[in-house]
């Protein structure tokens, strides 16, 4: 089969790969027919997540169809047409039972690695280094699925792959944010990142009663789109971030802060000057000006909901701000299983249409320039979608 | 960006296992239970007190504890969850035969017998002669508030002298420590979710 597959830092091509094999009797494989590139490839494309490795295959954010299941696989069978959680669940042990599937104790199998970097290992991840379970991705025509009936979600016929295709992760992902930042009637949120979970959490942000989402970026398409959706706009190139919440929210400072940008932060601020040193040396995986920047910017008492992906460890951070202004941390992958049938309900019901986050859709033998043109922000990119069967089926 | 390039696998993990264990070491203290200190008294152990290598290793598993004594109970299964065995033979009720995964070529096989039998909650045994004295139990206690059974497997033996001895870690093909830790984590898997997880690409470890 034919796969986006990793050859080092900024070099990705569709190469050749054996197609997937079904390993255990819980296993499916899916025939992908819509998948994406999303922002944390972007990280392990720019090679700043450890584990990756040559010749990976990418991609966490797919569907398609099952064509075919193992024998112990009860819930979905072939023909089943399914979106699959990037987060993989073993439905059974304590934390999945919990609704907390990305800290799923089973999915791992390299578990040994995360352990030794999380302490405790978490759910593996679809095409996302091998410390995080080593499992081929989804930018590719075929896919195995571990634990198929805990991840197999039947969607249903009348709504296209672009409507369904985010609940695997970016729709959940913006949800989570918002939820886990406790929004109450008439807050304020501000939302550091207009990519597309930040679009998709400024839209969950007033659908939990958000009074007031500000949204802050630095690239005009970006902040267009997210004035389109209600939010006000900081460009932090052109205006002093901090001076500005304070000011627009009369001293108060935003209720809420979601960092939506995570590890590669872009800004010329000293810490993350010498974030991007670090970083460049492999001193660090992480540049943070953004989570130092919420702390110092929310308001007093506020929440502070981290989605966006951090690595490894960070210094410099404002603890004495956390403490002392009485802040509480929100962070965490996705468990994205809790949240799909209640978002898949509001797509049916057309509160919200994910498909408008796409702006382009290429084959995915074109995956390559898909990357660039996202890493570049050109052509004002906001999310790729591949086809992998595009060039056959046309 | 240029000059940077991309990390293997393994100074990737380093780099992390190191900040992980610069701290772990600010924060530690001299225990190693798992590491393989020095026996604790035990009147049942085949190995002389003092003398031992010593394992212990715990999981929590979303079954009952009636569940899990019965898969330990059928010994034979044995070899299912530890991978340095080859297979257990029951002679009787009390009385096993285990033959360890021949390392360097050296067969290894001991006789075993169960020297305590609590249902449900605990199964000791120890060997009877043979080239390599040991002794291991493994407990099933409820965990607090619902969170399934808590599994605690104790094990101890002394390194047997000559050529056997030098490549002991063979016997289990590695850390015995990791090793066992890795095989309760794949029955852990297997009681849970049916199998353990496995992604076609990494050799399983």
């Amino acid at each position: 089969m034919r796969a986006l597959t990793y050859h080092g830092t900024g070099k990705v091509s569709v190469d050749n790969h054996p197609d997937p094999q079904i390993l255990t009797p819980y296993d499916a494989i899916v025939r992908v027919t819509s998948t994406a590139i999303c922002g944390s490839d972007l990280h392990m494309y720019s090679g700043f997540i450890p584990t990756v490795q040559k010749g990976d295959v990418f991609g966490h954010e797919f569907m398609g169809e099952i064509v075919e299941t193992g024998s112990e696989v009860k819930k979905v069978a072939a023909g089943d047409r399914v979106i699959v959680p990037f987060t993989i669940a073993c439905g059974n042990c304590l934390h999945c039972r919990n609704g907390m599937t990305s800290l799923c104790d089973n999915s791992n199998p390299n578990a040994w690695m995360a352990d030794l970097i999380l302490g405790y290992t978490c759910s593996g991840l679809y095409g996302y280094s091998h410390a995080f379970g080593g499992y081929p991705g989804g930018q590719a025509e075929y896919v195995r699925i571990a634990y198929a009936d805990a991840n197999a979600f039947k969607v249903p016929e009348g709504l296209p792959d672009e409507q369904v295709l985010f609940l695997t992760d970016i729709f959940p992902t913006g949800w989570q944010a918002a939820e886990q930042a406790d929004i109450t009637p008439g807050d304020t949120v501000a939302v550091w990142g207009c990519g597309p979970v930040g679009w998709f959490a400024i839209q969950s942000a007033f659908l939990l009663g958000a009074e007031r989402v500000i949204a802050i970026d630095r690239i005009p398409y970006r902040l267009d789109r997210a004035r389109e959706l209600g939010a006000d706009t900081i460009n932090f190139e052109e205006d002093d971030v901090v001076e500005t919440l304070k000011t627009t929210t009369a001293g108060r400072g935003p209720d809420r802060a979601i960092d939506c940008v995570g590890m590669e932060a872009h800004s010329f601020a000293p810490d993350n000057v010498a974030d991007t040193v670090k970083q460049t040396l492999k001193l660090s995986f992480d540049r943070a000006h953004v989570i130092r920047q919420a702390i110092y910017a929310i308001g007093k008492g506020g929440v502070v909901s981290v989605p966006g992906v951090y690595a490894g460890f960070i210094d410099k951070f404002p603890m004495g701000i956390v403490v002392n202004k009485g802040l509480t941390i929100r962070s965490g992958q996705t468990h994205v299983h809790r949240h799909v049938p209640k978002l898949l309900a509001m797509i049916e019901s057309g509160k919200v249409d994910p498909s408008k986050v796409i702006t382009h859709v290429l084959p995915l033998e074109q995956a390559a320039e898909g990357y660039k043109m996202f890493v570049d922000k050109v052509d004002d990119c906001e999310k790729v979608v591949l086809k992998p069967f595009a060039a056959r089926a046309a | 960006m240029n000059a940077t390039r991309p990390l293997t696998l393994l100074t990737g993990v380093a780099l992390l296992g190191l900040g992980v264990s610069l701290i772990a070491r600010s924060l530690a203290d001299d225990d190693d239970a798992s590491g393989g200190g020095v026996a604790e008294h035990n009147p049942d152990a085949s190995v002389p007190y003092g003398r031992g290598t010593r394992i212990e290793k715990a999981f929590t598993i979303e079954r009952s504890a009636a569940d899990l004594y019965a898969y330990w109970r059928a010994l034979e299964n044995l070899p299912e969850i530890m991978s340095h065995l080859e297979r257990v033979e029951q002679l009787d009720d009390l009385h096993s035969r285990w033959t360890a995964k021949a390392p360097a070529g050296i067969p290894v096989s001991w006789e075993a017998e169960i020297v305590d039998d609590t249902p449900g909650r605990r199964i000791a045994w120890r060997s009877v002669g043979g080239a390599v004295p040991n002794a291991g139990s493994v407990t099933f206690t409820e965990a607090p508030g619902g969170r399934g059974t808590e599994l605690r497997v104790e094990m101890e033996w002394t390194p047997p002298g000559g050529p056997l001895g030098k490549s002991f870690a063979g016997l289990f093909g590695g850390d015995p420590a990791l090793i066992v830790e890795s095989d309760l984590r794949r029955f852990k898997a297997t009681m849970e979710a049916g199998y353990y997880a496995v992604n076609g690409t990494d050799v399983k470890s």
